[in-house]
């Protein structure tokens, strides 16, 4: 193992300046656009016979490759006018590419037949094909200066440490940063996804036949997306080399040494990585995932087809229904005429058969299940580790099933209390309700729809309390402080005297005391409630017996 | 990794409507990569184990090479490794040592670094972590090694050229100027005989080739069984010297330990700081109830210098008891005779009444001052006054120009 070095003694090359790295990133991106080109090239291939889609994708090669110079020496001056010129200018010239390439690519005859028509029809230059094929062009070329500039992003920074000795290093060393490399990387990981839908949309819309690619009934197609593993390839050497770079741009502000060897073997290990991953996922059955899908997809339309043909039912009962009312009533007339033939039902479509299960398959098969079982043991075994003292804490309690039955059982408790609490809300609300100007009151109190708090339970106790006393004949006046009110009251409810004073001197002390109340002191106060309410309703119904 | 669970859902979506086979595979190589790079990254960070080498007791001035051994127990390569052990910032600056590797299968690798021992302590070393992760940045693993390494670095030791202690020990092995103190076992010469000398001390076989009578000159030598009593109370310092002068006095100290040590003296330690190590230190309270270190009792040899050196590395200032009651409660357990000396920054009557009592009871004492004010002179009659030498030393540079040599009487 020789000795770590330190990742700064290289020197941070300026924003923008191309990197020894950049030699094997830029064409990489630019590969990367080709291929999503390539899949744009094949879908319009389906619809233009005859179109080269090869020339798409080295037109989006060479747009990728020229996009990120361009972008790089436009960023090079500051002014927006020059960098908008450079542009203009590098578009004039992609255009013009692009449009001979089209041309060229419905052969010679064609190209110059359409160049006689330019010369005298020059709107003739812009077609369909031009703006779509364009369109593309500059996704890809956006794209690829977008994931340039991330890469670029990633590297080292260009500020060059004080020396070590001097008293600056210290607070250069312990400076805020802004976590530059990993937005990068996010952003970066971010377009790479975009791009593979991108490619993966078109790659299988020019795969598959347009009028049967909603019904899911269409054959698998098999076959290698080559572009689209060049694709999944190039991303993750990018993805992995992108981290990699995050990674020593940290080290470098952080002024740890490297050692020698990381970089050759990152580079190694990733691609043996790879490479096993790939060779692993080979060894993966793709039927068995397809007849699973199919499988739900075959419930889901069951489903929607017994859902529909229940509803179509009901509703030509009602229409059976309806026509013999109408017919009892005379309004409808009486059709002598033979019913219509029933519609011929459509002859159904053959639906290929898949090919018999051989060896191979059956051994990608189990090795798909191997994995599943494996990834389920696997969690399972974390989980139980991770929790060591849940496994005990079951079997003291009688077990899993023990546990499960005392869970369910909690569980409908919570949900009847939870049952009762809202009907006696709802019925103290019905109740508020009917008393005339407690709706308008009512729209306030929706505040009491969230948690209380203990002080809130001892107010809203003592208003109910005074909802009580009113109702009784004996309500508080506007000016009445608490006490002035249950020394006026107390004389009227005799039977509930004792409660009024307790409620009052509870209320009292939740409304301004410093101290919460406790929450054993809740049930004892509910308990007065009930029993002033008790007494407040035998004085209502004293009173009406003898009115 | 942001959008890749959701281009994962998009892919799989894409995969099962448009039915293509191959958009499986790469479903499965892009969750592969993934869910398998991440295992690998966790299961190799955890096979990763770790030792720290270092010399558990250094010198002052040292300059100890800390060597951390990272070893791969697995089968699997780890990608990369950052390594961040943390040091104390009185042993290096900046207070931690990083690097970065990468480890192949059972590879182990040997990293080193330096501390700069320039301020006597104890310190503890590390906690090494450990942070690695896999290829694509979507896992992270960090991982802590928290060893209990300690370090004890000794305060300076300054080398005297003499020092000037009083002694009312018998048979020692230092010389001494009252001839009270001969020792029969060391004869320095032959002498004529002189009325009152002892018939004991005639060497007959040479007044026998001499032809008159010789006695016996026996070497008058005292043991200096010397118990080091170090003030760190916080308040017997001035505040614009405290650090300075606490740190002096244990450099005294340790000097002084180390001079005795050296001419095969007994010797042994006493302070009323504060001992880290100690069980329920209880921090820095004003009361008389904190506990202090244990004295040492005077102990011959290299092993009772290293704890001596042990404890005045670790110990520290604190608001305690002064050091008049420390003298009082801890010099009960000494021998008659044995030497006391007393570090401080403050002489006050309180401590001259407790050095009062010590001489009466048998010590011999020596004072030293290492924050000494202004009235110094009048201190060091104060204290020949009780028959006490009392040194000043105001730096370092005292102890180098033999101070502790000079004297001590006014």
């Amino acid at each position: 193992m020789t000795a770590p070095r330190r990742s700064s003694d290289c020197p941070a090359p300026a924003p923008g300046a191309f990197r020894r790295s950049d030699a094997l990133r830029i064409p990489l991106i630019a590969s990367m656009m080709a291929a999503i080109a390539l899949s744009a090239g094949q879908l319009a291939s389906r619809v233009f016979p005859g179109f080269d889609p090869a020339l798409l994708a080295l037109m989006a090669f060479l747009a990728g490759l020229e996009g990120i110079a361009g972008d790089r020496l436009a960023r090079q001056f500051p002014e927006a006018s020059i960098r908008l010129r450079l542009h203009f200018s590098e578009w004039v010239v992609l255009l013009a590419a692009l449009r001979l390439v089209l041309s060229l690519s419905q052969g010679p005859e064609a190209f110059a037949a359409q160049a006689i028509g330019w010369w005298a029809h020059p709107h003739t230059l812009l077609d369909g094909g031009l703006v779509a094929a364009g369109v593309l062009l500059a996704t890809v070329w956006w794209l690829g200066i977008q994931m340039s500039r991330c890469l670029e992003a990633l590297g080292p920074e260009a500020d060059t440490p004080p020396p070590n000795d001097s008293a600056a290093f210290y607070a250069w060393l312990t400076r805020p940063l802004e976590d530059r490399p990993g937005e990068a990387r996010e952003r970066l990981s971010r377009l790479i996804f975009a791009g593979a839908t991108l490619l993966l949309l078109m790659s299988g819309l020019a795969r598959l036949d347009l009028q049967l690619a909603l019904s899911l009934r269409h054959p698998a197609v098999a076959g290698i997306v080559g572009n689209a593993l060049l694709y999944f390839l190039l991303g993750f050497v990018l993805l992995a080399q992108g981290h990699y770079a995050s990674l020593q741009a940290r080290w470098q502000r952080q002024q740890v040494p490297v050692g020698k060897v990381l970089g050759r073997r990152w580079a190694v290990l990733g691609i043996v990585f790879a490479l096993g991953v790939a060779l692993l996922a080979l060894l993966l059955p793709v039927r068995p995932s397809l007849a699973l899908f199919g499988a739900a997809f075959r419930a889901i339309w069951g489903l929607f087809v017994v859902v529909g043909q229940a509803g179509l039912a009901a509703v030509a009962a009602v229409a059976y229904l309806l026509e013999m009312l109408l017919r009892l009533l005379r309004l409808f007339p009486a059709t002598e005429s033979a019913a219509p033939p029933p519609p011929a039902m459509p002859a159904p479509q053959p639906v290929p058969q898949a090919p018999p299960t051989g060896w191979w398959e059956a051994i990608q098969g189990l090795v798909l299940w191997a994995v599943l079982a494996a990834v389920v043991v696997y969690g399972a075994t974390r989980f139980v580790r991770e929790r060591r003292g849940l496994w005990g804490m079951l079997v003291a309690q009688g077990g899993p099933l023990a546990w499960l039955a005392r869970l369910a059982a909690a569980a409908g408790r919570r949900l009847a209390g939870l049952r009762r609490a809202a009907a006696a809300r709802w019925r103290g609300v019905a109740e508020r309700a009917r008393v005339p100007g407690h709706a308008a009151a009512l729209r306030p109190r929706l505040r009491w729809l969230r948690p209380r708090t203990l002080r809130e339970h001892v107010w809203l106790l003592y208003l109910q309390t005074l909802q009580e006393t009113a109702r009784a004949g004996h309500p508080r006046a506007p000016a009445d402080t608490p006490y002035e009110y249950a020394r006026r009251a107390a004389p009227q409810l005799p039977e509930a005297s004792e409660e009024l004073q307790r409620m009052t001197e509870a209320f009292v002390s939740a409304r301004y005391g410093p101290h919460d109340p406790a929450p054993a002191d809740l049930a004892p106060l509910r308990a007065a409630y009930r029993r002033l309410r008790r007494a407040c309703r035998h004085l209502l119904a004293a009173g009406r017996d003898s009115g | 990794m942001s959008g890749l669970a959701t281009f994962l859902l998009v892919l799989l979506a894409m995969a099962a409507l448009l039915r293509v086979d191959f958009f499986f595979y790469l479903l499965y190589l892009l969750a592969g990569l993934v869910v398998l790079g991440r295992l690998w990254a966790q299961h190799a960070a955890h096979a990763v184990a770790s030792e720290r080498q270092h010399p558990r007791r250094v010198f002052w001035g040292e300059r100890p090479w800390v060597r951390l051994t990272v070893r791969n127990k697995g089968l699997l390569p780890l990608l990369w490794l950052q390594v961040h052990d943390s040091v104390p910032i009185q042993l290096r600056s900046p207070n931690f040592y990083q690097a970065v590797l990468s480890l192949g299968p059972h590879e182990r690798v040997t990293l080193s670094y330096q501390l700069d021992c320039h301020r006597r302590g104890y310190y503890s070393l590390g906690p090494l972590t450990l942070q690695s992760g896999d290829l694509l940045g979507t896992a992270r693993i960090d991982l802590s090694h928290a060893t209990p390494d300690t370090l004890v670095v000794y305060p300076r030791i300054i080398p005297f050229t003499g020092v000037r202690l009083p002694s009312r020990a018998l048979y020692g092995s230092l010389p001494s100027r009252q001839r009270i103190f001969e020792d029969p076992s060391r004869v320095m010469g032959l002498r004529d005989y002189a009325p009152g000398d002892s018939p004991r001390h005639i060497a007959w076989k040479a007044s026998a080739a001499c032809g008159r009578l010789q006695v016996r000159r026996y070497e008058p030598t005292v043991a200096l069984d010397t118990t080091i009593f170090v003030d760190l109370c916080r308040g017997s310092y001035s505040p614009m010297r405290l650090w300075v002068a606490t740190e002096l006095a244990i450099v005294t100290a340790a000097s002084l330990a180390n001079w005795l040590v050296e001419r095969r003296q007994a010797v042994g330690l006493g302070t009323n700081g504060r001992d880290p190590l100690l069980p329920g230190d209880g921090g820095a309270t004003a009361t008389e109830t904190l506990p202090y270190p244990p004295t040492m009792l005077p102990r011959k040899g290299r092993p009772a210098l290293t704890h001596i050196l042990d404890l005045l590395a670790r110990v520290e200032m604190v608001d305690g008891i002064g050091l008049p009651a420390l003298l009082r409660r801890e010099t009960r357990r000494l021998g008659w005779g044995s030497t006391v000396v007393a570090i401080t920054g403050r002489v006050d009557e309180g401590l001259f009444e407790a050095l009062a009592a010590l001489r009466r009871s048998g010590f011999s004492l020596a004072l030293i001052s290492v924050d000494p004010s202004a009235q110094f002179q009048a201190v060091r009659r104060r204290a020949a006054q009780l028959g006490v030498p009392a040194f000043e030393v105001w730096e370092e540079a005292d102890l180098e120009r033999g101070a502790l040599a000079l004297g001590g009487w006014p």
